[in-house]
């Protein structure tokens, strides 16, 4: 529910109790008939009180619509003030299912009532009109002004009031509770097994836990993972400037002929790689110290040549192949996979497609060991950082289908809880609320 | 100019450029996190209130009981004042409304009813019934304040969180104000009486022989003033609480720019 949205209903509920509290009050103050006396010209002015003890079957016949009046008006101050309290509980965001059911079927029941006091109103005003003797006493003895009309008018206002509030707050309710529903079914279903081999699912409470969060603690979170990688990425790149000349000094050891033979072997779109890769041999290693976290993409450094390779990998016209953008995300890093991954691949830094430097093999490994570290103390895991992650990930075949998914997502603003298409196991970058409109990313 | 020293120029050049940026950087760094730490501080500021609120409404209700019985009990309900036959008149009457004080018929006339009318819209059982179920009525306002003081004084052991504290909170304050409430009207049944006196003025001249009748009812306004202090007050109690809450979820400060996966999994 959006600040605005819950500020009008906050104020819609107020109104609502205040103008049923006057309405009643009317009711008990002022006088609803006049009623000829065997003196010509004098009246008798009857209020709700006088209505109820009066003799006369004709007079006391009122008593049952002014009840009924009476009666709604208090039912729509109790509802309304549970209404009230069920806001303050959704506000809470404790028990959701309940305090949904209770807003709407206390909005829903305000509505009714409203509707039943503007019929009592003008059912007793036709059945004043129906009276023999009686008729419907003006205010301070002016014939055109009758008290009648301002019960009238005042119940119309109260009507008014309870159908925006309705309105407003029905929808978004009912919409939420679907959605939890549903929600819920979903969670059931999907059970995820774990390395361990136990079943694990994420409750509502858990994630509204995540939610409910605070910015600095989550920020301090992020914060914390970032340095920690950062700091792994430093020492990699400190056993990279050893492990470099070693590798040179392998390569060198091949011959002309050996060479010729594993370029025959590799596949064309490979060969293209390799090409592309010898254009820029000196290129400098990442330097991590004097760029900040966000700027880590910028090449703008005057110290080194601009070369389009450090923002896209590898030229998008050559390359056949998915991109990383393309491929699947999943909420964490898949670390086994990059385990497994590099023993196979003679040159791992040619299917980086990221904007990184390439790491040679012995690296990747201790950098994986301490990633898997990471993430089992961090849960949190920003989305930017899952795609420097995805980067080293194995890449697919390249003719393989999109398979489209939908995964349901909730609004932090109002709560909605709403279906996306995910192909290929990837959100899209930007999710639109149905509801308020807002615009995200998938956490 | 050589060629090297032209080079070894432009290396200075960049390499002093290089450490501009550098310091950059690092000042640009200590801000960031100075900022961080004040907006945490705010965060705090923001999230934590100092105290609950109205800790003390439960003996801020005994007290207003104890007095609204006291002057149930002892103050003068009615009070009348006409001029008749032999001069002017007035009778004060209190809570037991003894036909044995009424020492004119006049008033008794007034009071009993013409043909099953009212003129004043309530007759004297009225008048005996009506102080006896408003003092009922204060006794469990009271009642409900003594529980709501053994709530606060349990909470110092129990630590109840500000939600709870607070629903629980606005739901006493609604029971509260649908108790003032129900002595508010109850009450207006007297207030009522000043509107029919005037319409039925004429028929009370005629028929019982008075007139510039006064009537005054001292306890009725006072209680009602009180009812209409309760019903404000609760109903401000619960409009604090929702927003404490508010404050409390943070909905004004931060927002989370994130959409969160409703069947996420952990991996």
């Amino acid at each position: 529910m959006r600040n605005v949205i819950a500020k009008r209903i906050g104020k819609l509920s107020a109104w609502i109790i205040f103008f049923a509290i006057i309405s009643l009050i009317l009711i008990h103050f002022t006088s609803w008939i006049s009623v000829e006396t065997s003196i010509p010209g004098e009246n008798v002015n009857y209020n709700f009180e006088m209505i109820k003890n009066s003799g006369n079957v004709e007079i006391q016949s009122l008593s049952e619509n002014l009840d009924f009046l009476d009666l709604s008006l208090w039912l729509v101050v109790v509802f309304s003030l549970i209404s009230y309290i069920g806001l303050t509980l959704y506000r809470c965001q404790k028990c959701p299912i309940i305090t949904n059911l209770i807003v709407t079927i206390s909005g829903i029941a305000v509505l009714v009532c409203s509707i039943l006091v503007l019929y009592s109103n003008i059912a007793t005003i036709s059945s004043i009109n129906g009276l023999s003797n009686g008729a419907i006493s003006s205010f301070l003895n002016l014939s055109p002004i009758k008290n009648v009309y301002f019960h009238l008018i005042m119940s119309i206002i109260l009507m008014i009031c309870t159908i925006s509030y309705t309105l407003v707050v029905v929808p978004i309710t009912t919409r939420s509770i679907i959605s939890l529903i549903k929600g819920e079914k979903t969670v059931k279903k999907q059970s995820v097994k774990s390395d361990d081999g136990v079943f694990e699912t994420k409750s509502f409470k858990e994630e509204e836990k995540l939610e409910s969060d605070d910015l600095p603690y989550r920020r301090t979170k992020v914060e914390s993972w970032l340095k920690k990688e950062i700091d792994s990425l430093e020492k990699n790149r400190k056993i990279h400037g050893e492990t470099v000349e070693t590798k040179n000094s392998d390569e060198k050891v091949l011959s002309e002929e050996e060479s010729r033979s594993i370029e025959e072997e590799i596949p064309e779109t490979k060969k293209h790689e390799t090409e592309i890769k010898d254009i820029f041999p000196d290129e400098e290693s990442f330097d991590f110290e004097d760029k900040k976290y966000d700027d880590i993409v910028d090449v703008k450094d005057l110290d080194r040549p601009v070369k389009p390779k450090m923002l896209f990998g590898k030229p998008l016209e050559k390359s056949n192949e998915p991109m990383f953008w393309d491929k699947p995300s999943e909420g964490k890093p898949q670390t086994e996979e990059k385990i497994q991954k590099p023993k196979d691949t003679p040159h791992p830094v040619e299917k980086s497609e990221s904007f990184e430097k390439p790491v040679p093999k012995p690296i990747i490994e201790e950098k994986k060991v301490e990633e898997k570290t990471v993430v089992k103390e961090e849960e949190i895991v920003p989305p930017v950082i899952e795609k420097e992650d995805a980067s080293i990930e194995e890449k697919k075949p390249e003719k393989e289908i999109p398979v489209k998914s939908k995964i349901n997502v909730r609004c932090p603003g109002c709560k909605n809880i709403f279906a996306v298409e995910i192909i290929d196991g990837k959100i899209i970058s930007k999710i639109k609320c149905p509801h308020c409109g807002r615009e995200g990313a998938a956490k | 100019m050589n060629y090297n020293e032209e080079d070894s120029l432009d290396k200075e050049f960049f390499l002093n450029i290089k450490r501009d940026r550098v310091t950059k950087d690092t000042i640009l760094d200590e801000t960031y996190k100075k900022a961080l730490q004040k907006r945490e501080k705010k965060t705090k500021e923001k999230t934590t209130p100092k105290n609950k609120p109205f800790y003390k409404t439960g003996i801020l209700l005994i007290i207003i009981a104890m007095i609204c019985f006291g002057i149930i009990n002892y103050m003068p309900w009615f009070y009348i004042r006409y001029d008749g036959e032999d001069g002017t008149k007035e009778q004060i009457f209190y809570k037991d409304f003894k036909m044995e004080d009424i020492n004119y018929e006049e008033i008794q006339k007034i009071l009993s009813s013409n043909n099953d009318t009212h003129y004043l819209g309530f007759s004297i059982n009225d008048f005996k019934n009506i102080p006896t179920t408003i003092s009922y009525y204060f006794i469990g306002l009271g009642a409900i304040g003594f529980l709501f003081f053994l709530l606060q004084m349990f909470d110092k052991k129990l630590k109840l969180s500000l939600d709870s504290f607070s629903i629980i909170h606005s739901i006493f304050s609604a029971v509260i104000m649908s108790i003032g409430l129900v002595i508010l009207l109850i009450m207006m049944r007297f207030i009522s009486s000043y509107i029919l006196l005037y319409y039925n003025m004429p028929l009370i001249e005629t028929y019982i022989n008075v007139t510039n009748v006064i009537v005054v009812f001292p306890v009725v306004f006072i209680i009602i003033f009180v009812a209409a202090i309760i019903v404000k007050l609760s109903f401000s109690i619960m409009k604090i609480n929702f927003r404490e809450i508010e404050k409390k979820a943070g909905i004004k400060g931060y927002e989370n720019p994130f959409f969160i996966h409703k069947n996420r999994s952990k991996n």
